[in-house]
């Protein structure tokens, strides 16, 4: 009954948000779901099911971290900027809301993956430090001082919000 | 959910990014690819009963597989679409429904029928699945009815019904074994029940030995609207087609 493809189908809704404001686009975060997922069935031996429910969740980020880090060092991915156009805004969103989600992508957007990581990690994956230490294979002590850098990087974004460039090269996560 | 960044902490805007991916339809590669390689999965539903012989009729054949599921609990493991598990065992068939509702993807889609025609697509799949009721037709509320899917095991058979509407809304209806303790006494239509899962409305109600459960992301008087129409089709014995 609880085996991985139907744990990996009930993840799959908040995978793809996850990834989707990570990478930035629809294509390249479902090219990375798919990715991670078929990792996941590759180490499914490293996968402890007996553990409580939710916690699936940090494995598959931290697979989806690794894939990440493969795909951006490999040279020459062109990561296409969000274009307000682009940008689907929630349903119902009054225009007010819609202005201040479409804000917001674009500062996350504005700043390196590992800060965009650890900011969405903490902000909309809810993890403690300590998971969000083992998914990125860093001390927790790293993880605060990376989420104190990120939170005044999107702050300074949020404030001065530049124009979104067209395209943009994307830059290989520091290590 | 409109985001104010709190000056302190302006990473926790972020959980309202992207809700329609919460909701939208989960590409078939996806889903194919986190159920994982060869062997396929075993199918749910009703599937692996269909073989047996001798079973009676369709109604007599769902009301035994229903039967035997009866007071099991849930034959799905369950999240709810913001990740908390599910616990209260008074909620769980709003949440297991607007989850089934998130992960939208019609298998069975019955023949395709001229618009005007909505009936025989509801009773092919009627006996397709060989149902007991067939399922409501909402057209009157801009709701078409265009497929459907078998969610659970064979001990516990779950259907669900997908609709959607020319603006390409959709809306789901959830069928499965009523919890004993949640049947209204004698026949009839018991009360309706709402909740609300992320942006996912659902309305809920037991009628004889059925749950049913109606999510849509319309608002409270939306969804009530449409799930009165479907109570009236759904709780009259022969049902709704």
């Amino acid at each position: 009954m609880h085996d991985l493809g139907d744990r990996l189908v009930a993840e799959l809704p908040r995978l793809r948000r996850y990834a989707r404001a990570l990478v930035g686009h629809r294509e390249g975060a479902d090219d990375l779901v798919q990715d991670t997922l078929e990792r996941a069935w590759q180490k499914r031996s490293l996968w402890r099911p007996q553990g409580p429910e939710g916690e699936i969740r940090p494995w598959l980020l931290r697979i989806m971290h690794n894939r990440l880090i493969d795909h951006y060092r490999r040279p020459g991915i062109i990561t296409v900027a969000l274009e307000a156009e682009h940008l689907n805004l929630g349903m119902r969103a009054s225009q007010d809301d819609a202005l201040a989600l479409r804000d917001l992508a674009r500062a996350l957007e504005s700043l390196s993956l590992p800060q965009r990581e650890i900011l969405l990690l903490v902000g909309m994956e809810a993890l403690p430090y300590e998971r969000i230490a083992e998914i990125l294979e860093i001390p927790v002590g790293t993880v605060m001082s990376r989420l104190s850098r990120a939170r005044e990087n999107l702050r300074l974004a949020l404030d001065h919000p530049k124009p979104a460039s067209r395209e943009r090269k994307s830059h290989a996560p520091r290590p | 959910m409109p985001p104010a960044p709190d000056a302190d902490a302006p990473e926790l805007a972020l959980a309202a990014l992207h809700p329609e991916v919460l909701t939208e339809p989960i590409p078939p590669h996806l889903l194919r690819a986190a159920r994982g390689p060869e062997p396929r999965r075993r199918r749910g539903g009703w599937g692996g009963l269909e073989l047996g012989t001798g079973m009676g009729s369709p109604f007599l054949r769902f009301a035994l597989v229903f039967g035997l599921g009866v007071g099991v609990g849930v034959g799905w493991p369950l999240r709810d679409p913001l990740g908390q598990a599910s616990t209260q065992p008074g909620t769980s068939l709003a949440r297991e429904a607007a989850l089934a509702h998130v992960n939208f993807s019609p298998d069975i889609l019955g023949p395709e029928l001229p618009p005007d025609q909505p009936a025989h697509k509801a009773a092919w799949l009627t006996r397709e699945l060989a149902l007991p009721v067939p399922p409501p037709l909402l057209d009157t509320q801009g709701y078409t009815l265009i497929g459907a899917r078998r969610l659970g095991n064979a001990r516990e058979p779950v259907v669900q019904f997908m609709y959607h509407n020319p603006q390409g809304q959709r809306l789901t209806l959830y069928v499965r074994a009523a919890a004993p303790d949640t049947r209204p006494p004698g026949p009839g239509g018991g009360e309706f029940q709402f909740a609300e899962e992320g942006p996912v409305a659902v309305a809920y109600w037991t009628a004889g030995a059925l749950s049913f459960a109606i999510s849509a992301g319309l608002d409270r008087s939306g969804i009530m609207r449409v799930s009165r129409l479907a109570q009236a089709q759904l709780n009259k014995p022969g049902g709704g087609a």
